[in-house]
């Protein structure tokens, strides 16, 4: 093996991919994966100054057929190629080369950003991320700690956060929640308590005291 | 046989004019063979292509100037084996030297009549790629045959002059052209200076 630099290395570009699958894709599904190529190319210019480089995406019907979305620019948006009929299951690949972003955190942008679509989708490699270790991370509708706010999008995707030295949900405290997935300040547990009391109420056990009574 | 290598950089517009290339080969009723090489593991050209109707080689998972340049030396002699095109046309990836790539078909002794580098600069994102890899650029075209100024359909006045005089400056006896693969505005003059 040479040890002269690759073009890509000279160039510092990063190339990431992601293959799965989506059950149940149409128009709708079409246009969520675009948004999530957007959300990724406005990190990318938000990392890098501007998006140079490209975001593409394919998904194939089991017959061959398939649609391609290509982003090279976010004052242009997502260009698509081809036409699909909605499927019930498609493969999907989705691709970004780029310049000067970590590759690791392109990947989990990416990741978050196919995670953040809603779609229902299966990926072929498990991705590694920190943000996984969170109980509420996978099921995107609740959050432990109770504030009215999207929790999993300001502390998981903030890398931040794994410093420990900040939390960006705003509370005054020690963010000893990332050690078992939880917020232990003042006003979560407040607000866990709460929100755990009416759980309580509906055991089965209540009812039939209740009965009893 | 002839060999083509479009090289630019990433997004400036290859995969497009590579399509009408294509078409346009085929109007002219000559075997065309396509190579599309991505630098991700993942593939979306050769699916983009197979979307509008062509069917391409694909070789993703690096790049064919450098770490895939024996699986190119490899697609390459199969093609003249199995296929025996008029036209090759090789789209390196975006982060490709083409010059190294024509170096690599030169050696892969597939008996060619000629092969020729296609830079391809984008409007849009001139500025830009100058501001931050001129260097690699430079690299990318220093050896084009002839340098196309793409997306001029999306062009701010001033831009493609201005554009057209960066070029010239650096390189003086290239031919150059201003087009748009995507309305095809120029291509029948890049046609004509094509083989």
């Amino acid at each position: 093996m040479s040890d002269e630099p690759t073009s890509m290395e000279m160039a510092g570009g990063v190339a990431v991919g992601l293959h799965g699958t989506i059950t149940g894709f149409n128009a709708d599904a079409e246009a969520r994966f675009a948004k999530a190529m957007i959300q990724v190319g406005e990190w990318v210019q938000k990392e890098t100054g501007c998006l140079l480089g490209h975001i593409k995406s394919a998904f194939l019907a089991e017959d061959g057929s398939g649609i391609t979305l290509n982003l090279t620019d976010l004052d242009n948006g997502v260009e698509h190629h081809g036409t699909l009929e909605p499927q019930e299951k498609v493969s999907f690949d989705f691709m970004c080369a780029v310049l000067d972003v970590d590759e690791h955190e392109l990947k989990h942008r990416m990741y978050h950003a196919v995670d953040d679509t809603g779609l229902d989708y299966e990926l072929d490699e498990h991705v590694e991320c920190h943000c996984h270790d969170h109980d509420h991370h996978h099921d995107h509708d609740h959050c432990s700690c109770g504030h009215d706010h999207d929790h999993h999008h300001e502390h998981h995707h903030d890398h931040d956060h794994h410093d420990h030295d900040h939390c960006s949900c705003g509370h005054d405290h020690e963010h000893e929640h990332h050690d078992d997935g939880e917020c232990h300040c003042a006003e979560c547990e407040a607000n866990r308590q709460k929100a755990e009391k009416p759980k309580e109420k509906k055991s089965f056990f209540d009812k039939l005291r209740r009965k009893k009574e | 046989m002839y060999v083509y290598i479009l090289g630019g950089f990433l997004g400036s517009g290859k995969t497009t004019l590579l399509m009408k290339i294509a078409s346009m080969y085929t109007r002219r009723g000559l075997k065309t063979a396509l190579v599309v090489n991505e630098a991700g593991s993942i593939g979306v050209d050769g699916a983009t292509l197979k979307a509008e109707g062509y069917d391409a080689i694909e070789l993703p998972d690096g790049c064919i100037c450098c770490s895939l340049s024996g699986t190119l030396q490899a697609a390459l002699k199969s093609i003249k084996k199995d296929i025996d095109p008029d036209i090759i046309i090789v789209e390196p990836t975006g982060l490709a030297l083409p010059h190294k790539v024509k170096d690599l078909v030169r050696v892969s002794m597939i008996d060619d009549d000629g092969t020729f580098i296609i830079g391809v600069a984008d409007v849009q994102r001139f500025e830009d790629l100058i501001k931050k890899k001129e260097q690699f650029f430079k690299m990318q075209m220093s050896k084009a045959d002839f340098i196309l100024i793409n997306k001029i359909d999306i062009a701010k006045p001033g831009q493609i002059e201005e554009i057209s005089d960066w070029i010239k400056k650096e390189y003086p006896d290239k031919p150059i052209m201003a087009i748009s693969a995507k309305t095809e505005e120029n291509l029948d003059k890049l046609y004509e200076m094509m083989q």
